[in-house]
C-alpha cells in the first residue's frame, strides 16, 4: 500500500476515534432547570480553577503538582502559559489561584 | 512601707514591659515579612533536560543530555520576557543555541502582543509539544524536529490569545515576520550549488515579509478536542537584488489533539495527536557547472499521528504510572530537481545535481529531541512504539522501539530519561 494511503487510512481512524471520544466525553456547562428548579430558569455553572487546571494543562502535558512551585512562581508560570497556550485572563487567574491555594 | 510597695512596682513594670516587648517583636516580624514580599519583577528559570542510551542500526551509544533552560521575567501584570537556550553536545564540542527570545505585552483579557524571536505557531508540535518531558517519544516525529518541513521560529511581531465562543473556545495567532530565507551556496564553481531554506533570517535578506498564523478551535466545553489550521505566506525568500528574490513560499499545516483523562471504561487517559505540514516553494532555476539549468520545484510534506494510553485509574500503583505510546510519521520530499534537457542526462550529471533542502534535512543520527534521520533527503516513514514510566508529573523514563523505512528498514532502540524543571 502506498505510504500516503496508509496515513490517510490512519487519519480516518483518528477522525472516528476523535468523534467518539469527544462526543462521548463532552459535558454540558449549561444546566436547564426544568421542573426540578421551578422558576429559577436556566443557569450557567462556572468552571472552578481545579476543573480548568485539569482540562487545560493536560492538553499538552501532565497536570502539574501544585506543591511544585511557590505562589509567586505560579504567577509567572501562569503568565507564561497564558501566552503559550492561548488561555484567557479568567482561565489563567482561576488556575493560578487554585494552584496557590493547593500548594 | 517602701519595702511593701516594691513587689507591686516590679509587677507593674513587668506588666507594661510585656506589650512593649511584644510590639518590638511584631515590628521585627513585620519587617522580616516585608523583606520577603515579592516585588513586581519576578524571575523564574524553568526548562528541561534529557539523556539516554540508543541503538540505531546496530550502533549503540550513550547520548548526553540536552540542557534547555527557559528564562522567564514577569514585570507587573502585563509584561513577560521569555527565552530558551539549548545547550547540547554536538560533534567535538558543545553547541549553544538560542531557541527564542521575545517580549509579550498583555493588551487585554483576550489578546497578547509579542515581539522578537518566537516559535512559529505552525501546527502544535513545534510550539507546544517539543520539550523532552512533554514529547511522549524520545525523539520528534519525522519532519517535525529541528530539521523540519515547515517553519519553526520567526523574527517578527505577533498578536495571539484565546477566547470563549459560547460553549466552545478558540485560540488564535497572527504574525508578521522576516519569513524564511533561501540560501544558494555556490562556493566551488566545479560543484553544483546547494540550496536550503531556513528560518534563521534574523537580518532580513529582503523586504518581503511573511504573514502567518494559526487558528485553533475547541468545540467542546471540556476542551478535550482541538483542531488547528496554520499558514504562512511570503512573496519572496531569496536575497534582495538576486534572481531568487521573488521566489514565493506557502506553508500550511493541520493539527489535531484529543485528550481525555479518567475515562472509567478504559481505566485511564487517552491522548491523541496528529499533524500534517505542507511546504510549497515556487519553482526556481539554478545554473549547474556544465552550463545547464536545473529546476528546483519543492512541494514537501510531513505528518504524524500519535496515540497514548495511560491506565491512570488502575489500582496497581506501578501500572498507573505506565504510558503506552504508538506513533506513525512520515516525510515526503520532492525530487532534487528536474533537468532542463532531460534527454542529455547521464549518470554523472544526475549525480552532480544540486542538493536542495527544505528547512534542512541532513542530520544522520537522532539527536535529543530531533527526528531520526537515517537516510537524508529522501522519503521516509516511521513506526514507533514506546512505554514511558512517569516517576513524577514532569520526569519520565522512556523506552522506545522505532523502525524507519525508505529503501531499507532501519531499526532503533532508545532509553531516555526526560526531566522538566
Amino acid at each position: 500500500m502506498k505510504k500516503s494511503n496508509i496515513f490517510k487510512l490512519i487519519l480516518i481512524l483518528v477522525a472516528v476515534i476523535t468523534t467518539f471520544i469527544a462526543f462521548g466525553c463532552s459535558t454540558s456547562k449549561e444546566a436547564t432547570s426544568g421542573d426540578d428548579l421551578g422558576d429559577l430558569g436556566s443557569f450557567e455553572i462556572e468552571k472552578s480553577g481545579a476543573v480548568l487546571w485539569g482540562e487545560n494543562c493536560t492538553r499538552c502535558h501532565n497536570a502539574p503538582d501544585p506543591t511544585a512551585f511557590s505562589d509567586t512562581q505560579w504567577e509567572t508560570i501562569g503568565a507564561h502559559m497564558r501566552v503559550r497556550a492561548g488561555l484567557t485572563a479568567e482561565e489563567t487567574e482561576k488556575i493560578v489561584k487554585f494552584l496557590q491555594q493547593s500548594n | 512601707m517602701m519595702e511593701k510597695k516594691l513587689p507591686l512596682l516590679v509587677f507593674i513594670l513587668l506588666l507594661s514591659a510585656g506589650p512593649l516587648l511584644a510590639q518590638t517583636y511584631n515590628e521585627e516580624a513585620k519587617e522580616d515579612l516585608e523583606s520577603l514580599k515579592p516585588g513586581t519583577t519576578n524571575f523564574l528559570m524553568r526548562g528541561y533536560s534529557h539523556a539516554g542510551f540508543e541503538i540505531i542500526d546496530g550502533n549503540s551509544s550513550f547520548v548526553s543530555g540536552t540542557f534547555a533552560p527557559i528564562f522567564l521575567w514577569k514585570q507587573g501584570d502585563r509584561i513577560l520576557f521569555e527565552s530558551e537556550m539549548e545547550i547540547e553536545f554536538e560533534g567535538d564540542g558543545v553547541q549553544f543555541a538560542l531557541e527564542y527570545a521575545n517580549i509579550s505585552y498583555i493588551l487585554n483579557d483576550y489578546l497578547v502582543f509579542r515581539f522578537g524571536n518566537f516559535l512559529t505557531p505552525f501546527g502544535a508540535f513545534n510550539d507546544r509539544l517539543h520539550p523532552a518531558w512533554i514529547n511522549k517519544m524520545p525523539n520528534a516525529p519525522l519532519g517535525m524536529g529541528h530539521d523540519p518541513v515547515g517553519p519553526t521560529s520567526e523574527f517578527g511581531a505577533e498578536l495571539r490569545g484565546g477566547a470563549p465562543l459560547g460553549d466552545a473556545k478558540i485560540n488564535y495567532s497572527l504574525y508578521v515576520s522576516n519569513g524564511p530565507i533561501l540560501d544558494v551556496h555556490n562556493e566551488d564553481p566545479e560543484e553544483p550549488p546547494t540550496t536550503s531554506i531556513s528560518g534563521l533570517n534574523f537580518n532580513d535578506n529582503n523586504n518581503k515579509k511573511a504573514i502567518g498564523g494559526r487558528f485553533g478551535f475547541l468545540p467542546f466545553n471540556n476542551s478535550a478536542l482541538e483542531v488547528g489550521v496554520s499558514g504562512q505566506y511570503t512573496s519572496g525568500v531569496g536575497d534582495r537584488d538576486t534572481e531568487f528574490e521573488d521566489v514565493a513560499a506557502l506553508n500550511y499545516a493541520f493539527d489535531l489533539s484529543v485528550v481525555k483523562n479518567s475515562i472509567s471504561a478504559i481505566k485511564g487517559n487517552i491522548d491523541l495527536k496528529a499533524q500534517w505540514n505542507f511546504v510549497d516553494i515556487d519553482e526556481f532555476h539554478i545554473e549547474l557547472p556544465d552550463g545547464d539549468e536545473q529546476t528546483i520545484n519543492q512541494e514537501n510534506d510531513a505528518y504524524y499521528v500519535q496515540l497514548a494510553y495511560r491506565p491512570a485509574l488502575s489500582r496497581n500503583n506501578f501500572l498507573s504510572k505506565l504510558e503506552f505510546v504508538g506513533r506513525y510519521s512520515g516525510i515526503n520530499l520532492a525530487e532534487a530537481g528536474e533537468h532542463e534537457e532531460d534527454e542529455d542526462i547521464d549518470d554523472h550529471s544526475k549525480s552532480s545535481f544540486a542538493k536542495a533542502k527544505l528547512f534542512g534535512v541532513s542530520s544522520l543520527l537522532a539527536s535529543p529531541g530531533e527526528e531520526e534521520e537515517v537516510h537524508a533527503e529522501s522519503d521516509r516513514t516511521q513506526w514507533a512504539f514506546g512505554i514511558n514510566y512517569w516517576i513524577t508529573w514532569r520526569s519520565a523514563l522512556k523506552f522506545s522501539y522505532q523502525v524507519t523505512d525508505n529503501e531499507e528498514s532501519v531499526s532503533g532502540f532508545f532509553i531516555h530519561y526526560a526531566l522538566g524543571f
